[in-house]
Parts: C-alpha cells; structure tokens; sequence
C-alpha cells in the first residue's frame, strides 16, 4: 500500500506535465491542422470533395501544384551540388582561409529570407546595381538577364538553402573513416571507385536528411515567389490570396495538398535514410585534409574562394549601404549619391516606424519563451524516461516540421476563429498572441531536436549520483541537469529567436494592425520606394541575429 | 556503519527475472565484492541497494531497518559510478562538497572537511580543478572522497577499476582498500575481475544468470568451489565430466583417479598449479605419462598444455632459474594429480 502512495506522491508532478504538454500539442498543433482539415471537406450539406474535386478541375491550379513540386525538386538539385561541393571545398583540402569561409558559408542561416530576397532585387532586379553596372559597362539597351519567375526564385532559394547539404555533408565528412580509404586504395580501387564505395554510402544519409529539410523549404518557400514569381504560381503564395480573398475553403484545400506533398516526400526519404543507414566504425581515422602544391591549382582554388566570399558578402554589403541611403535621394540615378544615419534616426523616433521593430522582438520573445515551457519537458520525457506514449508525443512535436509556414498559418486560423475548450474558450483571430502562437508552432520541434542532443549527451549516472548524494528530484535537475544541457537549451532559444524575428510568411497571413511585424513593415516601404527605410531594418535584425549567433557560439565552447 | 541484509530479493524486467530470490548479508565494516560476469545482475542488485532500481520482491535492511521503500537521496548509501558521474559543471571542490551542501552543513566546515577528505585522497590543491584537467585515477578519487564525505552508513563501488589502465588499476586497489580500512566504512564492491575480488575483499558473493552461487572468504572460494560455475570463473582449472563410484572419479570411461574417501558430485576440478610435472615415473596415486602438447610463458609461471589419452591437461610450474626450459614441446612426461588437490563437485 505504502509502495502505491509514494507512486502517485512522486508522480503527480510527472503527470501534470504529461497532461500539460499533450494538451497544448493537441490545441496549437494537432487541433488546427484537424480543423483545415475539416475545413477542406465541409459544406453546407455535410462534408464534401467538392472543393477538391474543384480545384483539380482547373488546369491553372493545377499548372500551381505543379511549379510546388518542380521548385521543390530543382531547389534540392541546386542546392545539393552547391552545398555537397562546397562542403568537400572546405572540409577536403588544406587552405588557411578554410576557417573564414567556413563561418561565410553559414551566415545566410542567421539572415532572414525576406531580407536577402530584398538584397538580392537590390542588386539583380531590373534596376538593381548589379545589373545596371553591367547593362553600364556594356553599353546594353536591353537587361543583360531577367531575374524572375522560376529562375529568379531558383536562384534565392540556392542561395538561401544551400546551407542544409553544406552543413550535414560537413558533419558526415568527418565520420569519413580514413583508414577505410586507404584499404580500398591498398586494394587497389581507383579514386572513381573510393569516391562511389566508401565517401558516397557515407555520405548518402546526410544528403537524405538534406533533401528532406530543403524539399520542405522550397516548396513552403514565399517571400522569393511573392516578390518575385511574377506569373510563377505557386501554392503558397495562392493560399495568401485565398486567404485574403476569404476563401478559407480553398485556402484549406491548397494546404491539405501542400502538407500531402510535403508528408509523402518525407515518408519516401526517410524510408531511404533507414535504409542505407550505416554504422560508423568504432575507432576511425579522420579524414586528412589534402594539401594543394601545384601553383596552378592553387591560383584556381583561391579564385574560387574569392568568388564564393564575394558572393556571400555582396548581398550583405548591399543591405548596410542602402541602409544609409537618404529618403527620396534615390530615385533616377543608378547608383546613391546621398547617404546619412535619417533612415535610423526615423524608426528611432517615430513610434509609428518604430512599432513593427518593437513588435517583432516581443512577439519572437514570446514564441521562444513558450518553446522553452513546452521543448524543455518534451525533449526530456521523449529523451530520457521510459513514458509510454512518448512514440506519439515524438510524432506531435515534429509534426510543424511537415508543415511549410503558410500552412502552420491557415491552420491557427481555422483553429482559433472560433472559441476552442484549448484557449478557455476564447476566440484568438484578430488577437496579437495569435501570431506569436503561429511562430511558436514552427519552431517547436528545432527547440525540442537541440535540446534533445544536449539530454542525449547527458549520462544517466550523474543523475543517478546526484541522487545517491542525497539530492531531491527538483535539486537535481536544477543544480546538475539545467546547467549541463543549457547550451543545447540556448542554442535552440536563438535559433528559435533567429527564426521568428524576421519570419514572412506566417506573418503576411496572420498579422493585423497591432502586431505588424519588421518583415511586413520591410516589404510595405520597398514598395512604398523607402529602400533605405527597408534596408535599415534589415541591418537591425542583421545586428541583433549576429550577436545572438556569436553569444551562442561562444557558450557552446 | 551499519550492517545490510539483502532478504529474498527478486527482479523482474519485461519477462527476464535478473535477479533470482537473492539473500545475502554484508557486515559492519566488511568489504563485500559481487563478483560475476557481465549480465550477471551484481550491477542491478547494488543499484537496489541504492535506491536506483525498484526491486518487485523481497527488502533491503539498513542496520536493521527496512529501506526498500526509501529514495536513493534518503538511503545514506554512497556510491561510485563506473564512469565516475562527476559533475561536469562542477570544479573538484564543488564536485565533493554538493552532498554536504545539500545537507545544510554551513560553508565553513564544508570547506574545511572537503580540505580533509582532498588529503585523505591525495589530491591536496586541486580544489579549483576542472574535471576535464584530471586523469582516470585523480577523478577516481575525487569520486571517491565525494561518496564517503557525507559519511554515510554503506559505500558501493560499482566496477570503479575497469576504466583505468592495468598498472593504475593495482595502485587503486590498495588505495581503496586502505580508505576503506581508514573509514571502516561497509563496502560492497562490484566487479567482473577475479583478480580484482580476491586481492580486495573480506568476502565474495559469485554470481551468475541472477543466482547467488556461492558466498565465502576469498581462499575459502578459491580451494573450495561449491560448483563447476564458480570453479571456472574464479582462477584457473582443469574441469572433467566424471562418473564417480568407489571413490574412483572415471573420465571418459577410461582415465581412473582416486579420490578422498565420501565424495560425490558429475565433475571434478583440480588447479593447473597443483600438478606435478617431471620425467621419471615415482608409481604415486593418480599418476600418469603424458605427452606435451603446447608450451605457454606467461612471465611468472610457464603453462605446459598435456595430452592425457584423449582429454587435455593444463599445469602451470613457476619460472624460477631451475624450472626455466625444463620440459620440450613434445615430450613424453609424468603428472601427478594428487588426491587432496582434487576437487568433486
């Protein structure tokens, strides 16, 4: 008997939790996603395929779904040969500038897409400076390219989502095990043949979960379609004008297809990572980064690394120019003339231009405060107990991961326009907390992935020695857990952070006049020709991404 | 220091019992090892001891009293992990004094007592150490003087040798032994190293596939094994399947030995160090020409491999000046088993 009291006085706490977190998993992730669902099939007269029988009747939504996948495959193709091939750059020979291109490569992570997509018009677009040197230089009459439609999102999307295979190839080429190279070398393979029986199967994982993360990107992508697309329709940028035009049935069907596509992608690639999963060797020998002595070589090489520098910087250069570009001065000439701090000193002191800055920082505050509430729990029950139903609260928490930005959206939408038992029965459209509630959706399972490395890497016996020490549960998860796994903890709040202060998509179709956030007030002046206003802006999250990202840096070490 | 009394203790994971009906008492101030194989269950019993598993049958005493139902933090049991557990984020002070903190001791005295238990442990002026600046032995100690610091009633060690090299692994062994004699704390020791076992403790308990198999002094299990298990896992032997009547042991019905009057049991076992080796037939009891097969130097001692009609015999003679090179691979020779030596079980 004694045994069953001290059960339910030691798990009553636990079981609080486990209802706490189901409950908001089901209300902000599961319930809205049911409701779009719903919402795809329901008529007057019961529920219906009408909408999607509607919908594939004509041939232009059709032509859409089409783009959706075609941007989404020619975004992995791109990205793959960029990220894989800058990836064997670096990692695979010696250069003293290795480490600077390095941390180059990954600064498009920490820089908003709407931000770069505006960069890049700066300096690609019809009258961009890029283009009107050349158009200068040549003595051109007519643009020497035209920088949109499907090339011209192709083209940001490299730029943007080459990241993901640069990333995980990094990480894989270090598991490359050397000694293994030299067997094969010793067994007399060619280099075609150790490239294709020992650096590719090791490889092939990292370029699965790639393919994944940059498929889901390229096909929920949407600031480069909508600033660029022209007559390139895609689903997500649809599903804003069905949303803007209430047509929230079609709105939903748009989105029940867009989350189709992206599942069954999913669900075959990660088939294929299963399947050619391999195990590492226990004691391996790390690759040795090759040294280049041939001068001619070397010339090509350095030349390379300029031209990759060069173009990771320019859009970045380009966003702190145009920031000191003085309202109004900017209009005929190809290149400014006028430069000043007027853009700044405006979003410092008018209150008006200020609010969207303001906004955007207490709203991704929010979201990641709320990411901590839920990650945290979720991340340790899924990581470190034995709860039986973690299986489905694992599938819970990665579910956002399935779902592109505009989706996420629509859902807490049809979720929240009326009063739901998950919120008090209130009725959230039209709120402020609505679109912090949508950003905390999307980056739910970024925070409970990072903080679940850092609970993975935590021994169980520091746990179990706290204990033998006499310390209580609270004591040790507070004095030895916490401390121990927060850089993991961090690094999945600025990430979080990153994400949200900048965020377009889910913005554009959430945000109202009290919560309009720094990436819709980015957009409005660009069109309103306050590219200096714009600019300004961008350099502000720029800064305040950038000193987040080297605080994490330096307390991962 | 308090005396344990492990009373029927049964666990259970899934459908595999890991821990079968185990009874067993360690006294004030004894050294207890838990020795077996990996799998055993010695791990999963001394983590009931502690409070880290929960055990379906049976209880555990703490100087009388029953703890079975108490948490590990309130079980006054110290115990030292097989990978040490120290505390990354800690330094070596901070690492030895979290017990006492979390006891309230004010801040005086735990720096004065952690002072003490850094001497007792060799590690004086480490104080402001990082964990990662220590080698295996130094974090060794450190989670040796963090376990005893809080003085509690029974120490478990839970395989704390294993991750040290072997040279490092013999200067422990005295070093935990003379802490131990120091405090004359109740230690139990787990591990799967013989060696380890016998140089350490005051008392054995063998383990093997959740059973108990036998429990006495270190040479009491060494020249008298209760089964042909703990026979083969503790030390070397020669072990036969035999038919025995008339005190006559029949191996492979036909190789005959004499054995001490009123011994029974389907096997027997007898020492490689216990049989003699040399050329001339003496006609002793039990003696027999045999054919050298193989020839083994192992440092001290040199392990000859002999053929004895069709089963194998291994002998161990130390390698001293007139041992050395005294037997050729190949050789016809004589071996005495002598009947005291040998072992029914």
């Amino acid at each position: 008997m004694d045994r069953v009291i001290r059960y339910f006085k030691n798990d009553i706490l636990k079981h609080i939790i486990y209802i706490g977190v189901f409950w908001i998993l089901i209300g902000f992730v599961l319930y809205p996603a049911f409701n779009t669902f719903l919402s795809s099939l329901k008529s007057q007269d019961g529920l219906t395929l009408k909408y999607y029988k509607d919908f594939f009747s004509n041939k232009n939504n059709i032509t859409v779904v089409v783009n959706t996948i075609k941007l989404g495959l020619a975004t992995v193709l791109v990205c793959g040969v960029i990220g894989t091939g800058l990836a064997f750059y670096v990692n695979y020979f010696d250069f003293k500038y290795n480490n600077i291109i390095n941390k180059l490569l990954l600064t498009p992570i920490m820089i908003p897409g709407v931000i770069i997509v505006i960069a890049f018009i700066q300096l690609y677009g019809e009258s961009g400076l890029i283009t009107s040197t050349i158009e200068l230089l040549f003595n051109l009459d007519k643009h020497p390219y035209s920088f949109k439609g499907f090339y011209g999102i192709l083209f940001i999307h490299a730029y943007t989502q080459y990241v993901y295979f640069y990333l995980n190839v990094s990480v894989s080429i270090g598991y490359i095990d050397y000694s293994t190279i030299e067997a094969a070398k010793n067994l007399g393979a060619s280099k075609l043949k150790i490239f294709t029986s020992v650096i590719l199967p090791t490889i092939t994982p990292a370029l699965a979960t790639s393919s994944i993360l940059t498929f889901m990107s390229g096909i929920g992508s949407f600031s480069a379609p909508n600033l660029l697309g022209h007559n390139y329709k895609v689903l997500s940028t649809q599903i804003l004008l069905a949303k803007t035009n209430n047509y929230m049935e079609i709105a939903s069907v748009q989105v029940m297809i867009l989350l189709f596509t992206g599942l069954v992608f999913l669900t075959l690639l990660r088939h294929y990572e299963r399947s050619t999963k391999i195990e590492m060797s226990v004691k391996g020998k790390a690759i040795r980064p090759v040294k280049i002595k041939d001068p001619k070589k070397r010339k090509i090489y350095m030349a390379l690394a300029g031209f990759v520098i060069l173009t990771i910087i320019l859009p970045i250069l380009t966003i702190f120019l145009l920031s000191f570009v003085k309202p109004g001065t900017w209009m005929i000439n190809i290149y400014p003339k006028e430069f000043g701090f007027d853009n700044y000193m405006k979003i410092f002191t008018k209150s008006r231009v200020f609010a969207p800055f303001k906004n955007s920082i207490s709203m991704s505050l929010w979201a990641t405060f709320f990411s901590l509430v839920l990650g945290v729990p979720c991340a340790y029950i899924i990581n470190k107990t034995k709860f039986k139903a973690k299986g489905i609260l694992e599938l819970l928490v990665i579910l956002p991961w399935a779902m592109p930005a505009s989706t996420i959206a629509i859902n807490m939408i049809n979720g929240f326009n009326k009063p739901n038992i998950f919120v008090g029965n209130n009725i959230l459209v039209g709120t402020y907390i609505l679109l912090p509630l949508a950003y905390f959706v999307g980056i739910i399972p970024l925070m409970v992935k990072t903080t679940g490395v850092s609970l993975n890497n935590l021994n169980n016996t520091l746990i179990d020695a706290s204990k033998t020490l006499g310390a209580s549960w609270k004591n040790t998860f507070k004095k030895i857990i916490i401390p121990i796994i927060s850089p993991g903890i961090i690094a999945g709040a600025v990430l979080g952070f990153i994400r949200c202060v900048g965020e377009y998509t889910t913005s554009a179709l959430l945000y109202g006049v009290a919560n309009k956030p720094i990436s819709i007030a980015m957009v409005n002046a660009l069109y309103e020709f306050e590219i200096g206003l714009s600019m300004a802006y961008g350099v502000l999250i720029i800064v305040i991404t950038s000193i987040l990202a080297s605080l994490m840096m330096k307390l991962r070490r | 220091m308090g005396e344990v009394l492990l009373k029927n203790i049964r666990k259970i994971y899934g459908n595999k019992e890991v821990l079968k009906d185990i009874t067993l008492k360690i006294n004030k101030g004894e050294f207890f090892t838990f020795l077996g194989p990996s799998g055993c269950g010695k791990t999963t019993l001394l983590r009931i001891i502690a409070g880290l598993e929960i055990h379906q049958k049976g209880k555990v005493y703490l100087k009388g009293e029953d703890i079975s139902h108490l948490s590990a933090e309130k079980r006054k049991v110290g115990m030292v992990f097989q990978n040490y557990a120290l505390f990354p984020n800690m330094t070596v002070f901070e690492n030895i004094a979290y017990g006492l903190k979390l006891k309230g001791v004010n801040k005086k005295k735990i720096k004065n007592k952690v002072k003490s238990y850094l001497n007792l442990v060799n590690l004086s002026g480490y104080d402001n150490r990082n964990i990662t600046q220590l080698s295996g032995g130094e974090q060794q100690r450190v989670a040796l003087a963090r376990s005893v610091i809080t003085e509690p009633e029974v120490l478990l060690l839970d395989e704390p040798l294993s991750n040290l090299d072997a040279r490092l692994r013999d200067k422990m062994r005295l070093e935990i032994k003379e802490l131990q004699k120091k405090l004359g704390i109740t230690t139990i020791f787990v591990t799967h190293d013989q060696s380890e076992a016998l140089s350490m403790s005051d008392k054995i308990a063998i383990f093997n596939m959740g059973n108990c198999m036998q429990v006495g002094a270190p040479v009491d299990i060494y020249r008298n094994p209760k089964n042909s298990f703990v026979a083969k896992f503790v030390g070397e032997t020669n072990l036969y399947d035999v038919n025995i009547s008339n005190n006559d042991a029949i191996i492979n019905e036909n190789i005959i030995l004499k054995l001490k009057d009123g011994k029974k049991g389907n096997h027997i076992s007898i020492r490689p160090q216990d049989i003699m080796i040399y050329r001339k037939k003496k006609n002793l009891v039990n003696e027999f020409k045999v054919n050298i097969l193989d020839i083994q130097f192992n440092g001290a001692t040199i392990e000859y491999i002999c053929k004895l009609k069709n089963i194998k015999v291994k002998i161990w003679v130390l390698n001293n000046t007139f041992n050395h090179n005294a037997f050729n691979n190949g050789e016809n020779v004589f071996i005495h088993l002598p009947k005291e030596s040998i072992n029914v079980l």
